[in-house]
């Protein structure tokens, strides 16, 4: 079958438009937006994500699932949430942020690596800076790490609607978690509930994401 | 004024260019009788990405 589309259009000599080196496909085209493939063919893009920043990786939740705009359900057993993913997974980003959600009271929440938690917030009682983002009590945590201290830290910058996030400066642009000794690649990471307001941790319905940005380059 | 002289005609055919064409009776020609313009050439090739290169003039 002869090939269907004009791709590549020469007047006079003179080359008008000529699409045929476009490296553009519906694969790496932002999701619903139109182009031309090489081939002169329409296609209409199925990426999920993209943009942002000076990022070689779009923006991706890395744990499975999508419920309630990405986030994903799972069930607090003994405060622990093994998330699927492992310090590898993490690394593969310069960025990343962790978000926890409970359907009730309010959580004293970290992320561990292993057994050793190297990041944790509290959302009540500690001041403004941890505040919930609704009344559903959702809460967008930043991963803070002192590298080099496989210990807690923490000075998130905040946006406005109350999402948290760590600041390039504060990372380096480094693979930071790498930074921290005494990890594996292979080591799981882990979301928990360390406290409920000194309560015992039962079992409560907590909705995660973690999610990755800017492929380190 | 006296005599004959025979008066020819020259037939021509041109292709469209991208510039414009003048063209006078060529030697041994007192006028054209007639113009034949051909169509604007246009060709279509495959090409290696997929598609088709039109080439066109």
């Amino acid at each position: 079958m002869a090939n269907q589309y004009k791709n590549k259009i020469i007047y006079g000599g003179n080359t008008l438009i000529d699409l045929s080196g476009d490296t553009v496909t519906a694969a790496t085209l932002l999701e619903g937006y139109t182009a031309h493939d090489a081939s002169g063919a329409p296609i209409i893009g199925t990426a999920s994500s993209g943009g942002g920043e000076t990022v070689s990786t779009a923006h991706l939740f890395l744990a499975s699932g999508t419920v309630d705009a990405g986030i994903t359900s799972a069930t607090i057993g003994n405060g622990i949430i093994d998330t699927g993913l492992t310090l590898a997974d993490l690394q593969a980003y310069k960025y990343f942020y962790y978000k926890i959600r409970l359907d009730d009271n309010k959580p004293y929440i970290g992320l561990r690596i292993g057994s050793t938690i190297v990041s944790r917030a509290v959302s009540n009682g500690i001041g403004a800076e941890y505040t919930w983002v609704d009344s559903n009590q959702t809460m967008i945590m930043p991963i803070s790490f002192n590298v080099g201290n496989s210990g807690i830290s923490g000075s998130p910058a905040r946006l406005a609607n109350n999402e948290y996030y760590m600041h390039s400066s504060t990372l380096n642009g480094q693979q930071f978690l790498g930074a921290i000794s005494g990890f594996s690649p292979t080591d799981k990471i882990y979301l928990g509930c360390l406290h409920m307001n000194g309560l015992a941790e039962t079992t409560k319905t907590m909705t995660w994401a973690i999610a990755g940005f800017g492929g380190l380059s | 004024m006296s005599g004959t002289e025979d008066v020819t005609a020259e037939a021509v055919t041109m292709t469209p260019t991208t510039s414009q064409q003048t063209r006078t009776p060529g030697t041994g020609y007192n006028y054209i009788s007639q113009v034949v313009v051909n169509a604007i050439p246009y060709v279509e090739t495959d090409n290696a990405a997929g598609g088709v290169t039109v080439t066109i003039g």
